[in-house]
C-alpha cells in the first residue's frame, strides 16, 4: 500500500468514526424529546412558573352613619441585599440617611449588616410609613428591599374596643367582629402565575393568568360613634367616680334589636392589644354572666301579670321587711307593709315579689318565662364569645330556688341578655334578635347584605307590657331608680343590687349595682344597661348605676330627631342642663305656652298635650296641619287639631 | 462590508472554492446570530445598561471579523501559510504564558487578553497553530514516519507543550485538541502502536494523577465546574445543584422544544441554564426551533465534515492540504458534536462553544481561519483546477 493510499485509507477509517458521533448524538437528542418530555417538561415548568398571592385587601369597619372605626394601613419592611453591585460605595451615606429618616442610629444599622445571618438578605427596619418608603425609594439605593405589610388601624384608639376586637400579626381576627366576620373581612386573596429565572427572581409574564383578589367587604355597625363615645366617656366617668373595680353598658333599639352602643371598662387599645390584660380586653356584657338581683324581677311580674294571675293594684303584704323561706331570711331596705304590686316593683321589695312569685306561679311557668325571655342561652348576637348564664330547671330547684330567682339570685345573665328582655318589655312582648353589623358593603359602597330585624318570639301579651310598664316608670318617678330620670321625657327602668357570691356566702360591701331602662318610657328608642362591679361609695344600682343612665340618657337624648321633636316641643328651659350631674330645675310639667304642632304625628302631639293636661279634640288623620288656638298662646284647657288627611 | 463583498468574492467563478463549506458556515452564522439574540436577554437584564441589542451588534461585528478573516485567508495559499506556523504557535505558547503569568499577579486564572477592547482567548489561536504545524512536522517527516524517536517525539513535544498549557485552564479544549491532532497523526501515518501505547499511557499517568490525590481530583471537578461559568450567579448554582443540574436543565430545552420549538425568542430555559448564549446555545435552539432545528444544525456539521474529508481533503493537491483539511475540518465538527452532546446530555458538562454559532470572539475568529484554510485547499482541488491555473507546488513537501 503506498503512503497515499495508507493516507486515505486511514482518513476514511477516522471519517466513518467520526460520522457515528451525530447518529448518537441525534438519537441522545431524540431521548430527551420522546421518552422523559413529559417528565422533563414538568420539571421546566414547575421551575419557571410560579404563582404569586394578590393580597386582598381588608374591609373595613363604619360606624351607623359610614364613619371608619378600622382601617387599612400600609407599612413597609426595609430589608437589605449587602452583596448587590453597588451597594457599597453607597452604604455609609444610606445608613446616616436612613438613621436620619427612622431615628434610630447608623451604627446600629452598620451592625445589623456586620452581625446579619444570611449573606444576602437582612432586615433592617420595620414599619416605614408610606412616605417614608417613598424616600427610601427615591434614593434608589440598590440592594433595598421595600415589602408592603398591611396593618389594621383603629382609628378612635379604645372606643368601640371591645365590638371591634383586634387583629394578629397574621392580619386575621382574634377577638371582637374582627374574628367574628374573618371571612367577610378578609376577602379571597387573587393569585398571578409569574415566571422565575433561576435565581428566583419574578419577571413579568404578558398572559400569565391572573386571578383578581376578591377585597374584604366593610361592616357597616348599628353603633353610632357620637354616641359610643358618649356612652364610654360616662361609664368611665361612673365607674371613677363610684371607685368600682368595673363597669360595662349595653344599648340597643328596642324595636330591631340593633346594638346601639356596647363598652366595658377596664378597656384596652385594639392598635396595641399586647399591652392589655386578659380582663381588659374581655367583652364583659356578652362573656360575663352574673346574678342580676332585681332587674330580674321583671320575669317573676312579667309571668304573673301575663297569666292573668296578679293585678299592679292587688296587694302584697310585705310585713317588717323581712320574711323567712325555708329558713333563709329575706329583707327588704325598710319595711313597706301592705303595698300595691306596682309598688313592689318600684319599691324594689325583695319580700313583696318573693311572696308572689311563690303564691302565684307555677315552678314551671316561671321557668318557662325565664327561657322565653332569654335566659339561659346566648342570644347569637354577632359577637364571639358569647356565654348563655345559668338558669336552673325545676327540677334542679331547691326549696329557696323559686323565692331567690324571683328576685335575680340563684341564676346568671348576661348583661346582653338582660338588655334584651327589658327591649321586649318597652317594644310591647317581643324578644328581638340582638345583633351589631347592619351591613355588609363592598369596597365601592354598594349593600351587598343588610340585617333584617329578627323578632324571636314573644314574651308577653302588648297589653302585659302596658300594664306593667307604670310600675317601672314609677320606679323612675319615685321608686329606686330616680337618679336615672331625665328631664323632658319619662325614663322606665329597674335598679338592681346584686351582692357578690363569696366563698359560699353573701358579701355584705360588694355588690353588683345596676339599671336598666328604656326611653322615652311611651315610645322607646333606647333600652340601655348599666352595671357596676363592686362599686366602693354605694352598693345600690339606684345610687351608683342610675346617675350614669341618666347622664348617658342626656347625652343621647339629642341625638334622636324623635326625642328632640318632643323635646323642643317643650319650653327651652327643659334643654338639659350642661352642669353635669345637675337635676333640671325646671320640670316639664311647667310648660307655659303652646308649641307649633304643626306636622308632628298626631300621636305624638297628642301624647305632649295630655302630659300638659290640654285636652284634645282631632279631627281628621295623619300629621297635624292645624291647631287651634295656635302656637304661643298660653296652654289652654282645650285644643282643637285637624289632621292633614 | 468589506467581509460580505469578499464571500461574495470567494462565491463567484473566478475563484472557485468549495459552496457546500461557505453556505453551511454562513447558514451556521445566521443562526447564531439569531438564537444569541435570543439566549442574551437574560444575561443583559443581569447586568444592567446593557441590552441585548448590545450584545447582538456586538456578536454581529464578530461574525462579520470571523467571515472576513475566513474570506482573506481563503485567498492566501496554505503552503504560505504554513511557513509562517511555527512562529505562530511559538507566539501562541508565548501569549499562554503571558497570560497566565498575568493571571497570576492578578487574582483567578485568566484566560483573557485584552485586546482593543475585546476579550481575546490565546488558546483558540494556538490550537489552530498547533493543528496547522503538526500538518507541517507531518509531512516534513514522512520519509521516517515510523520512527518513534525521529518523527513522533518531535511532534509529541510541541503537541504536549501546548495541551498542557492550554489543559491548565481548559481541559475540555485540551482535550479536543489532543484528539484531533491525535486523528492528524493516524492518518499522517503514525504507526497505530505507537498512538496506542501513547494513549494508554496518557490514560494511566491521568488516572494516576487524579487517583493519587483527592485534592486533584476535586479541584479537577471543581474545575470543570469553574471554568464554565463567567458570572458568578452561575456559580452558587453550579456550587449547589451540581453539573446534573446544567444537564437536566438542557434536557429539559430539548424536552420543551418538542418537533417544532416554542418559537423564536420564547425560550424559558435560558433563564436557567448557564452561559445559554455559548456553552448551551444548542439547547436553546433546540428548545425554540425543536429538535428539527437542532437536526438541521447538526447536518451543517455533519455537511462540513463530508466535504471536508471527502472532497478537500481527498482531492487536496498535496498530504499538506490533505492533512490540513482532514485536522481543520476535525477540529471544527468535533467542537459541534461535543457541544450538541453536550447539550442533550450525552456527554458531561463542557465549556465548548459551537463553532460559528456561539457568542464568543476569538472563537469565532479561529473557526473562520480555519475555514478560510480549508476554502483554500478546495480551491487548488486537483479536480476543479485545471492544471495550468495552480499555484507552483509547495517547497515543503
Amino acid at each position: 500500500m503506498s503512503p497515499k493510499d495508507q493516507i486515505r485509507t486511514r482518513m476514511y477509517m477516522m471519517l466513518t468514526l467520526l460520522s457515528i458521533v451525530p447518529v448518537i448524538v441525534a438519537g441522545q437528542m431524540g431521548w430527551a424529546v420522546i421518552a422523559d418530555r413529559g417528565e422533563l417538561r414538568a420539571q421546566a415548568k414547575a421551575q419557571s412558573r410560579s404563582t404569586v398571592e394578590v393580597p386582598a385587601m381588608r374591609g373595613r369597619i363604619l360606624d351607623r352613619a359610614g364613619r371608619s372605626l378600622a382601617i387599612n394601613t400600609a407599612q413597609y419592611d426595609l430589608a437589605l441585599d449587602p452583596t448587590v453591585d453597588g451597594f457599597e460605595s453607597q452604604a455609609d451615606a444610606f445608613y446616616e440617611q436612613l438613621a436620619e429618616l427612622t431615628g434610630a442610629s447608623a451604627a446600629r444599622f452598620r451592625q445589623q449588616v456586620a452581625n446579619r445571618h444570611s449573606p444576602e438578605y437582612v432586615a433592617l427596619y420595620d414599619g416605614l410609613t408610606a412616605a417614608q418608603q417613598e424616600q427610601v425609594r427615591e434614593w434608589e439605593v440598590p440592594g433595598v428591599i421595600l415589602t408592603p405589610e398591611f396593618a389594621r388601624r383603629y382609628i378612635h384608639e379604645t372606643t368601640a374596643a371591645h365590638v371591634l376586637g383586634h387583629v394578629g400579626s397574621d392580619g386575621h381576627g382574634l377577638s371582637g367582629l374582627e374574628v367574628a366576620y374573618d371571612d367577610t373581612l378578609a376577602g379571597t386573596p387573587g393569585e398571578r402565575v409569574v415566571k422565575r429565572d433561576r435565581s428566583g427572581r419574578i419577571q413579568a409574564f404578558v398572559g400569565g393568568r391572573v386571578t383578581p383578589p376578591e377585597h374584604g367587604k366593610n361592616l357597616v355597625l348599628t353603633l353610632d360613634l357620637a354616641r359610643q363615645a358618649a356612652l364610654e366617656d360616662e361609664l368611665r366617668r361612673g365607674v371613677q367616680e363610684s371607685g368600682a373595680d368595673w363597669g360595662t353598658a349595653v344599648a340597643m333599639d328596642p324595636s330591631t334589636g340593633a346594638i346601639l352602643a356596647m363598652a366595658n371598662v377596664p378597656t384596652y387599645n385594639p392598635n396595641r392589644p399586647g399591652a392589655a390584660t386578659d380582663a381588659a380586653r374581655r367583652n364583659r356584657a356578652i362573656t360575663d354572666r352574673y346574678e342580676p338581683g332585681s332587674t330580674f324581677k321583671l320575669v317573676g311580674a312579667t309571668a304573673a301579670v301575663d297569666q292573668g294571675l296578679v293585678e299592679m293594684d292587688d296587694s302584697v303584704e310585705t310585713g317588717d321587711g323581712w320574711a323567712v323561706f325555708h329558713g333563709y331570711t329575706m329583707k327588704d331596705i325598710s319595711a313597706y307593709g301592705t303595698i300595691s304590686f306596682q309598688e313592689v316593683l318600684s319599691k324594689s321589695s325583695n319580700v313583696g315579689m318573693a311572696k308572689t312569685v311563690r303564691r302565684h306561679l307555677e315552678p314551671g311557668v316561671f321557668y318557662q318565662y325565664a327561657r322565653n325571655f332569654g335566659f339561659s342561652q346566648p342570644t347569637w348576637i354577632d359577637l364571639p364569645g358569647e356565654q348563655g348564664g345559668v338558669l336552673k330547671r325545676p327540677n334542679e330547684w331547691s326549696q329557696t330556688t323559686q323565692t331567690s330567682m324571683a328576685i335575680g339570685y340563684e341564676v346568671s345573665v348576661t348583661p346582653l341578655q338582660l338588655v334584651t328582655a327589658y327591649s321586649a318589655l318597652a317594644n310591647g312582648g317581643r324578644l328581638m334578635q340582638p345583633y351589631v353589623v347592619a351591613e355588609q358593603r363592598d369596597m365601592t359602597g354598594n349593600t351587598l347584605w343588610e340585617n333584617e330585624p329578627d323578632s324571636i318570639r314573644r314574651v308577653m301579651k302588648p297589653e302585659t307590657a302596658r300594664t306593667l310598664r307604670p310600675a317601672f316608670e314609677q320606679v323612675v318617678q319615685e321608686g329606686t331608680g330616680t337618679e336615672a330620670d331625665v328631664a323632658g321625657f319619662d325614663v322606665a327602668g329597674k335598679t338592681g343590687t346584686a351582692l357578690e357570691a363569696t366563698a359560699g356566702d353573701y358579701s355584705d360591701e360588694r355588690a353588683r349595682a345596676s339599671f336598666v331602662g328604656f326611653f322615652p318610657a311611651d315610645d322607646p328608642e333606647v333600652t340601655l344597661l348599666v352595671m357596676m362591679g363592686a362599686p366602693e361609695t354605694s352598693i345600690y344600682g339606684g345610687a351608683v348605676a342610675a346617675p350614669v343612665f341618666h347622664r348617658i340618657a342626656r347625652r343621647w337624648a339629642g341625638t334622636f330627631p324623635e326625642v328632640v321633636d318632643r323635646m323642643t316641643a317643650d319650653p327651652p328651659e327643659t334643654v338639659p342642663a350642661s352642669v353635669e350631674g345637675m337635676r333640671p330645675a325646671v320640670p316639664a310639667e311647667q310648660a307655659r305656652t303652646l308649641p307649633d304642632l304643626d306636622g308632628l304625628s298626631t300621636r305624638r302631639a297628642l301624647h305632649w298635650l295630655r302630659r300638659h293636661g290640654v285636652d284634645v279634640q282631632v279631627e281628621g288623620q295623619g300629621a297635624v296641619a292645624a291647631q287651634r288656638p295656635r302656637s304661643g298662646t298660653p296652654l289652654p284647657d282645650r285644643i282643637l287639631l285637624e289632621g292633614a288627611s | 462590508m468589506s467581509a460580505i463583498q469578499t464571500v461574495k468574492h470567494i462565491l463567484t467563478d473566478r475563484a472557485p472554492a468549495d459552496k457546500y463549506v461557505v453556505w453551511v458556515v454562513l447558514a451556521l452564522s445566521a443562526a447564531g446570530v439569531v438564537a444569541v439574540y435570543s439566549a442574551v436577554t437574560y444575561l443583559a437584564e443581569v447586568r444592567a445598561g446593557v441590552g441585548p441589542e448590545q450584545f447582538l451588534l456586538r456578536h454581529l461585528l464578530r461574525v462579520g471579523i470571523a467571515l472576513g478573516a475566513m474570506g482573506v485567508v481563503s485567498l492566501i495559499d496554505y503552503r504560505t501559510l504554513a511557513k509562517y506556523s511555527r512562529l505562530a504557535l511559538i507566539a501562541a505558547l508565548g501569549l499562554l504564558v503571558a497570560v497566565k503569568a498575568v493571571g497570576s499577579f492578578s487574582e483567578g486564572a485568566d484566560r483573557w487578553l485584552q485586546i482593543a477592547g475585546f476579550g481575546f482567548q490565546p488558546s483558540d489561536l494556538a490550537r489552530v497553530a498547533l493543528v496547522f504545524y503538526v500538518a507541517v512536522l507531518l509531512v516534513k517527516k514522512q520519509d521516517y514516519i515510523k520512527s518513534f524517536g525521529k518523527a513522533l517525539v518531535p511532534i509529541l513535544v510541541w503537541v504536549f507543550a501546548t495541551v498542557v498549557l492550554i489543559g491548565v485552564d481548559d481541559l475540555s479544549t485540551a482535550a479536543v485538541l489532543l484528539g484531533a491532532v491525535m486523528l492528524m497523526c493516524f492518518v499522517g501515518r503514525v504507526s497505530v502502536f505507537q498512538l496506542l501505547g501513547l494513549g494508554l499511557i496518557g490514560v494511566l499517568l491521568g488516572g494516576a494523577l487524579i487517583m493519587n490525590s483527592p485534592a486533584r481530583a476535586a479541584r479537577v471537578e471543581a474545575y470543570l465546574g469553574m471554568d464554565l461559568f463567567d458570572n458568578t450567579n452561575t456559580e452558587q448554582v453550579m456550587d449547589r445543584q451540581g453539573e446534573r443540574y446544567q444537564s437536566q436543565q438542557a434536557r429539559m430545552a430539548f424536552a420543551l422544544g418538542g418537533l417544532t420549538g416554542v418559537g423564536p425568542g420564547k425560550s424559558t430555559q435560558r433563564d436557567f441554564l448557564p452561559a445559554p448564549y455559548n456553552d448551551f446555545i444548542f439547547a436553546i435552539i433546540a428548545e425554540e426551533y425543536g429538535i428539527l432545528g437542532a437536526l438541521l444544525l447538526l447536518a451543517g456539521f455533519c455537511v462540513l465534515l463530508f466535504r471536508g474529508y471527502l472532497r478537500i481533503a481527498r482531492d487536496a493537491p498535496d498530504p499538506l492540504g490533505l492533512l490540513l483539511a482532514v485536522g481543520f475540518t476535525t477540529l471544527i465538527v468535533a467542537y459541534g458534536f461535543v457541544h450538541a452532546g453536550v447539550s442533550c446530555g450525552l456527554l458531561p458538562v463542557t465549556g465548548l462553544p459551537m463553532p460559528f454559532v456561539s457568542y464568543g470572539g476569538t472563537s469565532l475568529l479561529a473557526n473562520g481561519l480555519m475555514a478560510g484554510v480549508l476554502l483554500n485547499i478546495s480551491r487548488q482541488s486537483t479536480r476543479r483546477a485545471a492544471p495550468s491555473e495552480r499555484r507552483p507546488t509547495s517547497t515543503i513537501a
